[in-house]
């Protein structure tokens, strides 16, 4: 969980590497001009879990705490002596449990931090397992107290250790220089925190269309991995769910802290509920099941029409007929989110009748459906149709209906009906 | 939830709006609804088409539907006598069954030259109609004699009396004119008698117009001429063709628009209402208006019906 948050920054610092590079360069000539920026790294932190590190007679923490430092002087910046902070350090590492992204600096930390001169902190977390070695670094910004840059990466526990570290420091260099850059006015220019919600869960996020940001599980939705996003600044944002269409949001962030939710995404239609009524059968009703075969567009049905016939004359009595038909069906041109959409099928079925308690054997009619087209006015999860319907009747031994077009007084038979859709 | 409830007050307004005309609507023949009984006359009915005729005569025992086929095929003429539940009583198969039929005086069923006992055994020796031309002739009774009649060349309504009769020799029959104006071209459609309101009824056909006459049952033989003029009649036009029967309510008739009308003697439509997909549907009514029966061609299929006005 807290890899998949900081895993994509180095991706996303691909894909925003322009941005970013656009506000290096505004702020280069700035931050020539003012006094390097202090940083302090905190003492190496071991997540839970991990082998010890002596075991493979390696002073881990010492070479991984050298090797961010050397990255840090070697960006031109003045690296805090610990001191005081080893305090804050401490008070750190007894509120990191198993999860690097959980760590939060406690006021008190920040508080020694500010007093040390630091204007940001970064935080190296490892977790050694056998020869591997994972590695965490996050940058927080100490006048704010917010994590503006995370990282994760893998490497072997060897000597090529170092050259891991400098690879992970390399991918968030570029906020690090922008946070610097910016200085306190300019902060408050930037956005903090992009926190992401949805009413919907396992939603997977990209930045754009490409750049994996994480997976929006619950209410508490997903943060956006610290980049230099400016306040009043839109992001695309595309959003992946399986069985639902993806789509692509605007999200305007607005506020240093803008938590925005994502909409909805539109489930794929695989089975379809229907009701209908049809003229020529009008005492009845009809329910259906569709399953499509391609989500929202191919389809094969199956109805059942049950209604009751009756003259009204003196010497009428109900009688009663069930049609039944299977029959396939498609969609034309207009996409599933359209709201008007249109589409033929066809099919076959049989229509049995009863007579109750009288002296008339039931009887079988046969029919294939030669067409029947529609309109819909369509809504995510129903729609409602008009469609007219030709019927041919084949005849049969038991047949009541004459061999040919099915006509019931007003011409081929109309039905309209509602679609419910899952 | 709202576009859902308006949907379905659209829906119901459009029914309410309609009326119950629009709900009976059926792509089904709509006198399924007052059918009672059926019967499958396939295997009882010569193969191939023919000339089939239906009637509904009463005798003391009852209500009866015959059937009669005139097989193109040239097999041998066939009447088919079922009660008014549409049990089958009889298949008649003979070289002298004909299109004629009526119930004699003491019950006995005149088919043709044929004669078939109410216990409906055949009575062929009585051969009591000549071999005139069936198309042309209609039977009656008043309940003591028989008339076979038809239009002749000369606007009458004559009686024939070349062959044998059984019942009665023909001697005494006064010979009506129709309307009086000489007209060589009417065509006598059909007959009943109703002895129990007493009348007869003749449907004549002039030109595609048809009139009904009622007429005193028991003076069939000495009736005032011209009959459309002397008796109550009725005249109706645009009939489908041949498809008319009458009762003691009235006319019914059928138009080429599937109208299906009763008009009573009085001249009234009585009742009227749209019925599609018949024509392949044969028809009689009773006549004293309570019954019809309806036989589909294709499926050789038999109805009995209430009636629909």
């Amino acid at each position: 969980m807290a890899n998949a948050r900081l895993r994509p920054c180095g991706a996303t610092c691909r894909g925003t590497a322009l941005l970013t590079l656009a506000f290096a360069l505004l702020a280069g000539a700035h931050l020539m001009a003012q006094s390097p920026l202090r940083v302090s790294v905190l003492p190496v932190i071991e997540l839970p879990g991990s082998d010890n590190p002596a075991d493979m007679g390696l002073d881990l923490t010492n070479i991984l705490h050298r090797s961010l430092v050397g990255e840090v002087t070697d960006s031109g910046y003045q690296v805090v002596a610990l001191g005081s902070s080893t305090a804050a350090a401490g008070a750190l590492r007894e509120g990191v449990p198993d999860s690097a992204s959980a760590a939060v600096l406690s006021p008190e930390s920040l508080q020694a931090l500010q007093d040390a001169g630091a204007d940001i902190a970064l935080l190296l977390f490892y977790r050694l397992q056998r020869t591997r070695l994972t590695l965490i670094i996050r940058a927080v910004d100490v006048p704010d107290g917010v994590t503006f840059a995370g990282t994760v990466g893998h490497a072997l526990a060897d000597i090529g250790v170092y050259n891991s570290v400098r690879s992970l420091y390399g991918q968030i260099a570029d906020s690090v220089d922008v946070r610097a850059a910016m200085g306190a006015a300019g902060r408050q220019e930037l956005v903090d925190r992009v926190v992401l919600t949805s009413p919907q869960t396992d939603v997977r996020v990209f930045i754009g269309s490409q750049d994996y940001v994480g997976t929006v599980r619950g209410e508490d939705g997903i943060v956006l991995p610290a980049l230099p996003f400016r306040n009043g600044q839109a992001l695309l944002m595309k959003k992946e769910k399986p069985g639902y269409y993806s789509e692509i949001q605007r999200v305007e962030l607005t506020a240093p802290e803008t938590r925005a939710e994502l909409s909805p995404l539109v489930k794929k239609t695989r089975l379809a509920a229907t009701v209908t009524w049809t003229t020529g059968q009008a005492m009845g009703a009809g329910v259906g099941l569709r399953y499509y075969f391609t989500p929202d567009n191919f389809f094969t049905a199956f109805d059942s029409y049950f209604y009751v016939q009756d003259s009204f004359s003196g010497d009428g009595n109900p009688i009663y007929h069930n049609d039944m038909k299977l029959s396939f069906g498609t969609y034309l041109l207009l996409p599933y989110g359209s709201r008007f959409r249109f589409g033929l099928g066809g099919g076959a079925g049989v229509i049995s009748t009863y007579f109750g308690f009288r002296d008339i054997a039931a009887a079988l009619d046969p029919y294939i459906e030669v067409i029947e087209l529609w309109l819909e006015l369509n809504y995510q999860r129903v729609s409602f149709f008009l469609r007219p319907e030709v019927k041919w009747a084949t005849g049969g031994p038991s047949a009541l209906l004459p061999q040919g077009v099915v006509e019931n007084g007003f011409g081929p038979s109309l039905s309209a009906g509602m679609v419910w859709k899952w | 939830m709202e576009m859902v409830r308006k949907f379905g007050l659209l829906a119901v307004s459009v029914v309410l709006l309609s009326g119950c005309s629009f709900l009976a609507l059926s792509p089904f023949p709509s006198f399924l609804s007052e059918a009672e009984h059926s019967q499958d006359l396939s295997g009882k009915l010569a193969d191939g088409d023919g000339d089939i005729s239906l009637k509904a005569v009463r005798n003391q025992n009852g209500e009866y539907l015959i059937l009669v086929q005139m097989p193109f095929s040239g097999a041998l003429p066939r009447a088919i006598i079922m009660d008014s539940d549409l049990n089958v009583k009889a298949v008649i198969t003979d070289q002298l069954v004909g299109r004629v039929v009526c119930v004699a005086p003491d019950g006995e069923f005149i088919i043709g030259q044929t004669v078939v006992r109410t216990d409906f055994t055949l009575n062929i020796t009585n051969t009591p109609l000549g071999s005139y031309d069936a198309y042309q002739n209609r039977a009656i009774s008043n309940g003591t004699n028989v008339y076979v009649l038809y239009a002749n060349s000369s606007d009458q309504l004559a009686h024939d009396t070349s062959t044998l009769l059984m019942w009665d020799p023909g001697a005494g029959y006064s010979i009506p004119s129709i309307d009086g104006s000489g007209s060589p071209d009417y065509y006598l459609q059909t007959a009943a008698a109703d002895k129990a309101a007493g009348y007869g009824y003749f449907v004549f056909e002039l030109y595609g117009t048809l009139t009904a006459v009622q007429v005193p049952l028991l003076s069939v033989a000495s009736l005032t001429s011209p009959l459309i003029a002397s008796y109550p009649a009725v005249t109706v036009t645009n009939v489908d063709n041949g498809r008319v029967s009458v009762t003691r309510e009235g006319v019914v008739y059928r138009d080429y628009d599937d109208m299906i009308r009763l008009k009573d003697f009085s001249g009234n439509v009585v009742a009227e209402q749209r019925e599609r997909g018949m024509w392949n549907y044969l028809e009689t009514y009773n006549v004293e208006g309570t019954h019809r029966y309806l036989f589909d061609r294709d499926k050789q299929m038999v109805f009995q019906a209430g009636v629909w006005w």
